[in-house]
């Protein structure tokens, strides 16, 4: 990355309002500045939806999708009332119309097959709080549940997935730490899920990093997300364990994303880029898979992860209760 | 004694604000909705025995297990129920559908964390937000009838408001009680519920509290 040190001519606002280069050698070189540099409010949205490949945006077609039901409204509006209620910079921009606006308009557009979960409104808030109109941010919305289309299904196993992969890949990387936070937990069998993977990785990719503020520093880790795709998430959990493990927080329960301090996302993008040549390439391929592909499950990840798991043996009360 | 606690409930009826309560005696109006689970611990003298005097009572670690009420069962694991000692029925008085859907919430945590004895698990319902008393819609009695009949024994039961503390402090020591009667009938089954190296009373960075 240190060949990326931008001068004039590779700055975001360079590439987006000024290169003469070809189009897609613009939009290739404004992936590699996202990552390195990331964006700001004045690159971001114009950069987000070259990134996601929005397109048109047609305005008339989000006014139809939003002029109508969702199969849950009610739970809708609950979600987006309870958004960011404590947060007065989103509340600001944010108002909860919109939220529901958009939630509603991806439920129509994906045939109500959509997470109902408090992820979607979250996400959401992000993107209207992030861009200028309600129509980018619908535009942007409506590509990421593209690009990582088992994030936003009604079961999430997207994010199930990849709180194994995020498993998986802390053990392999740092065995040390990863041993740690187990901690002597104890798994009554292979495919149990870990602490690590429920409590830490589970909620941080489910909300896709939403749940732990500022939003100034989730949208900088979504720069990186969209110009490298939907897997860099995974590695961002890895990153922030890391991070968050060598200033001290050795545990589970300090890990927790509601008790997390202020992201760092520039340290843990870069971090995140660190990590990925260290992942095996077995569980690398699944990695970069998981986020579209249904046939990628925890047995799958489980089988491309070169470590074995091995679980402390159960006490013979536990092993009893197993059976 | 490390005891499991597992909160459920419907979206927006306050599991997470009960618990904050409970634990922190602290209540607000902006928490956001959680997503995927979260735990707390806090540590509390109790007796089993509902009528003990205080010499009776022992020193416990309630592991709270708070979860998101949109996602049920679908997609957390099964190690947040497995294990639990004691589970928290949450519904909101001025919301009925989150009253109807007790029945489901109570079969599903069956089903997930297959307690050794179904019928006896102990459970405790909590009805929130009673400071909205004028805008109730579950009327008290439908509730005592459906805890009177869902249990070999009657479903202890409690009417709650987290935001004035009302009752909250009871329904967590009923809940706490009934854990340890139960833990003290399996106790050889609490190494299954997640724990941490150290003690959670010396406050270092080993601690499972925060």
């Amino acid at each position: 990355m240190t060949e990326c040190t931008p001068d004039a001519e590779v700055t975001a606002h360079h590439l987006l309002y000024e290169s003469t280069l070809p189009p897609s050698e613009r939009v290739a070189r404004l992936r590699r500045v996202a990552v390195t540099e990331g964006l700001d409010a004045n690159t971001r949205p114009l950069a987000w939806t070259l990134l996601l490949g929005c397109g048109r945006i047609e305005a008339r077609r989000y006014s139809n999708l939003c002029d109508g039901l969702s199969d849950d409204a009610q739970k809708i509006r609950d979600d987006a009332r309870r958004t960011f209620r404590a947060d007065d910079s989103v509340r600001q921009k944010v108002r909860d119309a919109q939220i529901v606006r958009c939630v509603t308009a991806l439920a129509r557009s994906r045939n109500n097959e959509v997470s109902n979960g408090a992820n979607r409104s979250a996400v959401a808030a992000c993107f209207l709080y992030a861009l200028p109109s309600e129509l980018e941010a619908f535009a942007c919305f409506e590509k990421l549940a593209e690009l990582c289309p088992r994030y936003f299904t009604p079961t999430l196993d997207g994010c199930v997935v990849g709180a194994a992969l995020v498993d998986h890949i802390l053990r392999c990387i740092s065995p040390e730490i990863h041993g740690t936070l187990l901690g002597d937990s104890l798994l009554l069998d292979d495919d149990a899920r870990t602490p690590v993977e429920d409590l830490v990785a589970y909620p941080l990719l489910a909300s896709l990093f939403t749940v732990v503020p500022p939003l100034d520093e989730v949208a900088v880790l979504w720069d990186a997300t969209f110009a490298l795709g939907g897997h860099f998430p995974v590695l961002c959990v890895v990153a922030l364990i890391l991070e968050r493990f060598e200033s001290g927080d050795q545990t589970v329960a300090r890990l927790q994303p509601r008790r997390l301090a202020p992201l760092d996302a520039r340290r843990i993008v870069a971090r995140a880029c660190a990590i990925a040549p260290r992942v095996p390439r077995s569980l690398y391929d699944v990695l970069e898979r998981h986020a579209r592909d249904a046939s990628v499950d925890r047995a799958v990840v489980a089988a491309a992860s070169e470590a074995p798991r091995t679980p402390p043996k159960p006490p013979p009360s536990a092993r009893k209760r197993a059976s | 004694m490390l005891l499991k606690v597992v909160i459920l409930g419907d979206s927006g009826v306050g599991k997470t604000a009960l618990l904050n309560q409970f634990v922190n005696n602290r209540f607000s109006t902006s928490y956001k909705a959680t997503i995927g689970a979260d735990f707390l611990t806090k540590e509390a003298f109790c007796g089993a025995n509902a009528r003990s005097v205080a010499i009776d009572e022992t020193l416990v670690t309630l592991q709270i297990w708070d979860t998101a009420g949109q996602e049920r069962f679908q997609s957390l694991g099964v190690g947040f129920y497995r294990g639990a000692d004691v589970c928290i029925l949450v519904y909101d008085i001025t919301q009925p559908k989150s009253f109807e859907n007790l029945d489901t919430w109570r079969i599903e945590f069956l089903t997930q964390a297959s307690p050794s004895d179904t019928q006896n698990f102990p459970f405790v319902v909590i009805a929130n937000k009673l400071d909205r008393e004028n805008d109730r819609r579950v009327a008290t009695q439908r509730a005592q009838t459906w805890c009177a009949k869902n249990s070999t024994s009657i479903l202890p039961f409690f009417e709650t408001s987290a935001k004035a503390a009302t009752e909250v402090e009871a329904a967590f020591r009923k809940a706490a009680q009934l854990a340890l009667s139960q833990g003290t009938m399996q106790a050889d089954f609490i190494p299954e519920t997640i724990s941490f190296r150290g003690s959670p009373a010396n406050g270092d960075s080993k601690s499972s509290c925060c």
